[in-house]
């Protein structure tokens, strides 16, 4: 335990640099995003006062107001959420590869570390997701400072006020980053926890058996994603079962959990007799 | 004593270790020589379970390989196993946070003995003494055995008199280190016992100092009977 | 330092040899205090055993002596550093003899010229202190 968590303090500070600059530019281009977004909203505002209309409300009748609302499906703010993930994605299969493909390969001295080869595993997974986890927080922050931001910079009457459910209610994405309920949460973040293992299994099946391990890895994960697809279409198309929705989340949850397993299960069974360097 | 037992692995059909067995004991500089591509360095890894084995077993003072062996037995590859962003000082907390047997008294007395600043970048530094930090990183480990894979390929002369010093001096004491080669000429003083390996299995064994006095040859000489018919 | 042993002859024998060589010569003094084995090891650029396995045979043979834990001494017993200085000198003088044995000179012609040689060397030698 002890070892895993330096292991994930490790793993976090190696990319620390270009999380943290993932985070600045997220803000910055948000932020910058709102200021655009204004501006260019106050001069349809003039645009329409110059041609005649003057009341308020006639202008916002044809224009709207504006808010959070309509700014979290710019691509000012979506571009840079979509930039982290990707690059996340990216770093959860770079996060092994340079070990192995760097100048001096690490990985001899991670495998000869005198701890469970799994911690290798259980910190490169943990620092990912807590990456995650740690830019939708930030999110969170931003959009409390990007709604006072557009209230600031806007005159009143054509600000559009959300409370924080309103902003998330109006974004498919954001709806998926933060589940108003809590069982919701856990099952979307538990599978997400479920890809990062499934990532590194596909992986260390690479790492073993190379392409043949490569097809073995892919086509793992291909099952796993047919049983979630299924259980997916199980519930809208609930035909034969008749199941509760309540019931098909626990089929979901108990899918995750074995899944999980199984991954780590076999994560295991390649880093300690498997795996070569 | 660590004993490798009928060790047999293929790389793309080739056999590249085809039987090996061999000891080598505490307190004794073992040597494997063999040409390039002789399954030396594979013999190291699978000793330190780096790659897996098609058969064969590997007692390390009795018992099979686990985490806490890791402890007790000390690889150092041919090229530096720490990230090149690092400095030396980081390498060493690295390696100080996860090894209970890291002896820093030692590696600052090693760094000392090889004229080496803990401040410097491992990218920075020059062939020689990149290899002199990953000798260090192992060194400084109070182990029982101590592998190292080609020492003294690829580096300047000065740099091999000074890690074949180290051989003779008491940071070696009581070991039991296993080296592999392809070069012997320079440190057929150095070692105990010679293991030839040609084809992937032992071909001869033998103590260096009884080789001289019973037949009157250097380790040099039977090579040349072995590898050159 | 490796270089001045030779490769085909027991490392620890060579080792043997050479102190004797200084001891004969005198450059080692009986009752001396010898280096440890790790230092003479590190010196001489060879394998600690093999320097174990020297210091074993000369004690061996008596020309080392260890008391309690203090380090090993030159022995001090005449009739061992004279049998040192004989043994050396038939191992010389039978190289010699067996040199020149194929050339077919007589005894009286070796020791004349064995007399002139040294002679001859030695107020060279004596020469070049001056």
């Amino acid at each position: 335990m002890k070892n895993f968590v330096k292991l994930v303090r490790f793993e976090f500070n190696r990319f620390a640099p270009i999380y943290a600059t993932l985070a600045v530019l997220t803000a910055l281009i948000q932020l910058i995003g709102v200021f655009v977004t204004t501006n260019g909203y106050l001069r349809s505002v003039s645009e329409q006062k110059q041609s005649g209309i003057v009341n308020d409300s006639e202008i916002i009748a044809n224009i709207g107001k504006m808010g959070m609302t309509d700014f979290v499906n710019s691509l000012w703010f979506l571009g840079p959420i979509m930039f982290c993930g990707a690059v996340l994605m990216l770093y959860s299969v770079f996060i092994w590869y340079r070990d192995w493909l760097g100048k001096n390969t690490f990985i001899y001295r991670l495998l000869m570390l005198p701890t469970q080869r799994l911690n290798i595993l259980f910190s490169k997974v943990t620092t990912i997701f807590l990456m995650v986890i740690g830019l939708i927080a930030l999110q969170l922050v931003l959009l409390y400072i990007e709604n006072s931001l557009f209230q600031m910079l806007l005159p009143t009457a054509y600000f559009n006020y959300s409370n924080l459910n309103q902003m998330i209610q109006s974004s498919y994405y954001l709806m998926m980053f933060y589940p108003t309920s809590g069982l919701v949460f856990i099952s979307r973040y538990s599978k997400g926890l479920l890809g990062l293992l499934v990532v590194s299994t596909v992986v260390l099946f690479e790492r073993s058996y190379k392409i043949k391990g490569l097809i073995i890895g892919v086509a793992y994960a291909t099952f796993v994603q047919l049983i979630f697809s299924a259980v997916y279409f199980m519930q809208f198309y609930n035909v034969m079962l008749y199941l509760f929705a309540s019931e098909i989340f626990l089929i979901s949850l108990v899918l995750t959990v074995v899944a999980s397993t199984l991954s780590i299960w076999i994560s295991h069974r390649l880093l300690n007799k498997k795996v070569t360097v | 004593m660590i004993e490798v037992r009928q060790l047999e692995k293929k790389y793309k059909r080739k056999k590249v270790l085809n039987g090996i067995s061999f000891t080598a004991n505490k307190g004794e500089i073992t040597c494997l020589i063999g040409t390039n591509g002789s399954g030396k360095t594979t013999i190291l890894k699978a000793i330190m379970n780096l790659t897996p084995l098609e058969k064969g077993e590997i007692f390390i003072d009795g018992k099979a390989l686990d985490r806490e062996t890791y402890e007790t037995i000390a690889f150092i590859p041919d090229a530096i196993t720490m990230m090149p962003s690092m400095t030396i000082q980081g390498a060493m907390e690295f390696m100080a946070e996860f090894y209970i047997s890291w002896n820093q008294e030692r590696a600052t007395e090693l760094l000392n003995f090889f004229k080496l600043s803990s401040r410097d970048k491992i990218s920075q530094l020059s062939k020689g003494n990149t290899m002199k930090v990953n000798m260090v990183l192992g060194l400084a480990l109070d182990v029982d055995y101590l592998l190292m894979d080609e020492p003294f390929s690829g580096i300047d002369i000065f740099s091999r008199e000074q890690i074949a010093s180290v051989f003779t001096s008491n940071l070696v004491e009581n070991r039991g280190v296993l080296i592999t080669t392809h070069e012997i000429s320079d440190i057929e003083h150095l070692i105990d016992k010679a293991v030839l390996i040609e084809n992937g299995k032992v071909v001869t064994e033998f103590n260096a100092e009884e080789m001289r006095e019973e037949s009157g040859k250097s380790v040099v000489d039977v090579m040349r009977e072995v590898y050159q018919p | 330092m490796s270089e001045m042993f030779n490769q085909r002859e027991p490392v620890y024998l060579q080792v043997v040899r050479n102190f004797k060589e200084k001891v004969a010569s005198g450059e080692l003094q009986p009752g001396e205090e010898m280096p440890s084995r790790r230092e003479l090891a590190n010196t001489l650029g060879i394998n600690p055993n093999t320097v174990q396995r020297a210091f074993k045979r000369m004690e061996e043979e008596n020309l080392l002596y260890t008391e309690g834990n203090m380090p090993s001494r030159v022995t001090e017993d005449q009739s061992i550093l004279g049998q040192v200085r004989s043994e050396l000198m038939l191992d010389a003088v039978e190289h010699f003899i067996a040199a020149v044995k194929p050339i077919g000179v007589t005894l009286k012609e070796i020791q004349d010229k064995v007399e002139e040689q040294y002679l001859l060397e030695a107020s060279q030698n004596g020469g070049d202190n001056e």
